[in-house]
C-alpha cells in the first residue's frame, strides 16, 4: 500500500509537438480533496484525462493506489470521472445511467438495485429515477453525473469543472454539497477548476498550474497568503504586484526601491543587495490616508478613481508614472476623498508577500 | 393581402407536387380500379379484380421473395456501411469530405451503365474470371452472373451510399464524451459499442435501412440484367405488366399495394424516431 492514492512522476504529454503537460509531478494523499487550478490551456484538464486514462503520457509514470497505470485503458482503472458536459447517456433514464457502471461489472441485479437506490437517496433524486436526462435541470443532471460515478465506489473521483454550467447561486450550494459528500465518503477527489474562489472554498490542497507545470501546491491559506510566484499571487485573489531592487537590509526588513519610495518588506534568505524583488500586496491590506502617517513608510499618490462593489469599495491610487495601487476598503468606513486629491498609501510591512520569480 | 403571403410562398411547391406527383398518382390509383381492354387498352369499367388477383399465391411468392431480397440487400449494405461510415466519421476532419466524395463519385455515372460494367466484370468470359483463370487459381469460369448472388451484389452496390450517408450523419453527431463516459464506467470497447454507440446511432441505421429497403423493391433493371430474367421481383412484375403484358390496371394495382407497404414502413420509422426524440443529439 502506498501512502499516496495518485502519483504522477515527471509526466509529459505533448500534442503535435506542443507540451500540454510538462514534467509534472504530483502526489495526492488518500482521502484528500485536491484541486488543479489554473487558466484555460494550463494543462489541468489534460492532467485529469491522463489520470482517467483517456490520454496516455508521452513520458513519465502514473500510479493509482501504488499500481503503475501506463497503458492501462480507462475501463480497467478504479477511478471515475464527472464530466464537464455531464455526458449522461441520453437514451437511458436516471436509474439506468447510474446502474450502467455496475451492470458493466456484471453485478447481481438485486445488489445493483440496492446500490442505485442508496445513491439516489444520497443525492436526493429518488423521485427522478425514471426521468430522461433532457427532463432534468442543470443541478439535477449534475447530481446524476456525480451519483453515476460514485455508485462504483471508485478509489479516486475525478471532477472536470463540474459546476461550470451552473448559475452562481446553485454553484455555491453545490460546492458545499460536494465538499460534505467528500468528507462523508472519504473518497479522494481530484477537482479541476479555473475558479479560484471555488478552489479556496473546497480544497484540502490546491495545485496552481500554468503552462503545463505546477507553480505551487499547498493548502488554500498557503496559496493565498504565501504565493510562491507572481503568477500565483496574480491568479489567486487580487493582488498589487510591485517590482523593485533590494537596496538596503536591516535586522527585520529588506528595503525595496519602488517609484522612488523606500518600502520595507519581510526579509528572505534568497535576497541579494541590488537583486530584483517581487512583492504582492492584497488590496484589502492597503490603507489610504490623506496625510503622511506615523508609519515605517507612506507612498504619496493621487486618487484616480473609486469603484463601488457593494460591501467593499475599490480605490485606485496612481503612483508616479503609470503605476498604481488598488485598495479595497469597507464601504461603511470610507474616508471622504475625491478623485484628483493627494493621498498616501501604506500597509503593514509584514503583510507584503515577497517572491523571487 | 398580407395574410395570404405565406400561401403565395408555398404555391410553386404546391403546383409542382400537384402536377408531377398528385395527378400521376391519382391516375395510377384510378387505373387500378379499371378493367383491362382486349388489346391492352383500358376499359373504363369499375372492378376490384386487379386487387383480388394479387392474392394469388404466385404473386404472394413474388412479394415475399422481393422482401427477402430487399432485406438481404439492406443487411449487406448495413454490414459494410456501418464500419465504413464509422471510420469516415472518426477520421480527421479534413479527410472526411474526401472519403465521402469517393463514395459518391461513381454515382455521377448512370446506374444502368454501372450495372453493365458489373456484367463485364462478372460474366463467364468477364474480367474477373479471365484473370483468375490466367493466374491458374481456377480451371473453369465461376458462375458469378445470372444468379441471386449477382442480383444482391448489384443492388447492394447501387444503394450503398443511401446507407452510408445517414449512418455517417448520425455517427458523426455522436459526442465522443459518451464513449469516454462508458469507458470510464468500466465498459470494454465492445460493451460501449453495444450499449452506447449502437443505440445512439439507431436513427441513422433505421433511416439508412429504409432508404435502401424501399428502392430495392422497385429497382427492376438490376434483377433483369444481373439475374438473367430468372428472378422475378415485384419491380419486374410491375414493369412487365406495363410493358410486355400490357395490363395497365393490374400493374397499377400492384404499384398501389407496394406503395401502401412502403408507407406502412415509413410510418413505423416515424413512430420509432418520434419516440426516440433524444436519440440523435
Amino acid at each position: 500500500m502506498s501512502a499516496y492514492k495518485v502519483q504522477l512522476r515527471n509526466v509529459v504529454k505533448t500534442f503535435d509537438g506542443h507540451a500540454a503537460v510538462n514534467d509534472l509531478s504530483l502526489h495526492v494523499k488518500s482521502g484528500e480533496f485536491l484541486t488543479l487550478l489554473g487558466p484555460s490551456g494550463c494543462g489541468k484538464t489534460t492532467t485529469l484525462r491522463l489520470i482517467a486514462g483517456f490520454e496516455q503520457p508521452t513520458k513519465g509514470e502514473i500510479f493509482i493506489d501504488g499500481k503503475q497505470m501506463n497503458g492501462i485503458p480507462p475501463y480497467a482503472r478504479d477511478v471515475n470521472t464527472v464530466f464537464q458536459s455531464y455526458a449522461l447517456f441520453p437514451h437511458m433514464n436516471v436509474y439506468d445511467n447510474i446502474a450502467f457502471g455496475l451492470r458493466m461489472k456484471k453485478m447481481a441485479g438485486r445488489e445493483i438495485k440496492r446500490r442505485v437506490l442508496e445513491i439516489l437517496e444520497l443525492v436526493r433524486l429518488e423521485a427522478f429515477a425514471s426521468r430522461r436526462p433532457d427532463q432534468l435541470s442543470g443541478g439535477q443532471k449534475q447530481r446524476v453525473a456525480i451519483a453515476r460515478a460514485l455508485v462504483n465506489n471508485p478509489q479516486v473521483l475525478l471532477l472536470d469543472e463540474p459546476l461550470g454550467a451552473l448559475d452562481l447561486k446553485l454553484r455555491k450550494q453545490m460546492q458545499m454539497e460536494l465538499k460534505h459528500l467528500q468528507e462523508e465518503l472519504g473518497i479522494t477527489f481530484i477537482y479541476v477548476t479555473h475558479d479560484q474562489e471555488e478552489a479556496l472554498t473546497m480544497s484540502d490542497r490546491i495545485a496552481v498550474m500554468n503552462a503545463g507545470v505546477v507553480e505551487q501546491i499547498g493548502t488554500p491559506d498557503e496559496i493565498y497568503d504565501k504565493p510562491a510566484t507572481r503568477f500565483v499571487a496574480d491568479f489567486v485573489g487580487e493582488s498589487n504586484l510591485l517590482e523593485g531592487l533590494a537596496v538596503r537590509f536591516d535586522s527585520r526588513y529588506a528595503y525595496m526601491n519602488w517609484c522612488g519610495n523606500m518600502i520595507p518588506v519581510p526579509r528572505a534568505a534568497w535576497m541579494r543587495l541590488n537583486g530584483t524583488v517581487y512583492v504582492s500586496v492584497r488590496p484589502e491590506r492597503v490603507k489610504i490616508a490623506s496625510s503622511p502617517q506615523h508609519h515605517p513608510f507612506a507612498i504619496p499618490g493621487k486618487l484616480a478613481e473609486r469603484v463601488y462593489a457593494g460591501a467593499s469599495t475599490k480605490t485606485v491610487v496612481s503612483i508616479g508614472e503609470g503605476q498604481h495601487v488598488v485598495a479595497s476598503e469597507a464601504t461603511d468606513a470610507l474616508l471622504p476623498l475625491t478623485p484628483g486629491q493627494h493621498v498616501f498609501v501604506y500597509w503593514e510591512p509584514e503583510k507584503a508577500m515577497v517572491m523571487s520569480a | 393581402m398580407k395574410k395570404f403571403g405565406p400561401v403565395w410562398t408555398i404555391s410553386p411547391v404546391a403546383l409542382w407536387i400537384a402536377v408531377f406527383f398528385s395527378v400521376p398518382l391519382g391516375l395510377v390509383l384510378f387505373v387500378s380500379f379499371m378493367t383491362r381492354g382486349l388489346y391492352g387498352g383500358i376499359e373504363y369499367t369499375f372492378t376490384l379484380d386487379n386487387y383480388v388477383r394479387f392474392f394469388d399465391p404466385l404473386y404472394g411468392k413474388i412479394l415475399w421473395e422481393s422482401v427477402l431480397v430487399a432485406a438481404c440487400t439492406t443487411s449487406l449494405c448495413l454490414l459494410f456501411g456501418y464500419p465504413f461510415a464509422y471510420i469516415v466519421a472518426r477520421s480527421p476532419r479534413k479527410y472526411r469530405n474526401l472519403l465521402l466524395l469517393l463514395i459518391v463519385i461513381p454515382f455521377w455515372t448512370n446506374s444502368l451503365i454501372r450495372t453493365y460494367a458489373w456484367i463485364v466484370l462478372l460474366r463467364t468470359e468477364g474480367v474477373l474470371n479471365t484473370a483468375l483463370m490466367k493466374l491458374g487459381l481456377i480451371a473453369e469460369p465461376l458462375p458469378m452472373l445470372y444468379n441471386d448472388g449477382a442480383v444482391l451484389v448489384g443492388l447492394a452496390y447501387t444503394l450503398f451510399p443511401f446507407m452510408v450517408l445517414p449512418l455517417y450523419a448520425s455517427i458523426e453527431k455522436l459526442d465522443p464524451a459518451y464513449l469516454e463516459a462508458a469507458g470510464d464506467l468500466g465498459a470494454k470497447p465492445w460493451q460501449t459499442f453495444m450499449h452506447v454507440t449502437l443505440p445512439l446511432t439507431a436513427p441513422g441505421i433505421v433511416a439508412g435501412s429504409l432508404l435502401v429497403f424501399v428502392p430495392t423493391l422497385g429497382l427492376f433493371f438490376i434483377p433483369d440484367l444481373m439475374g438473367g430474367s430468372k428472378s422475378m421481383l415485384i419491380g419486374n412484375l410491375i414493369k412487365n405488366q406495363f410493358l410486355s403484358a400490357r395490363d395497365w390496371p393490374f400493374g397499377s394495382a400492384v404499384s398501389i399495394v407496394l406503395m401502401a407497404l412502403t408507407l406502412l414502413m415509413i410510418a413505423v420509422y416515424a413512430k420509432t424516431a418520434g419516440n426516440d426524440r433524444d436519440g440523435v443529439i
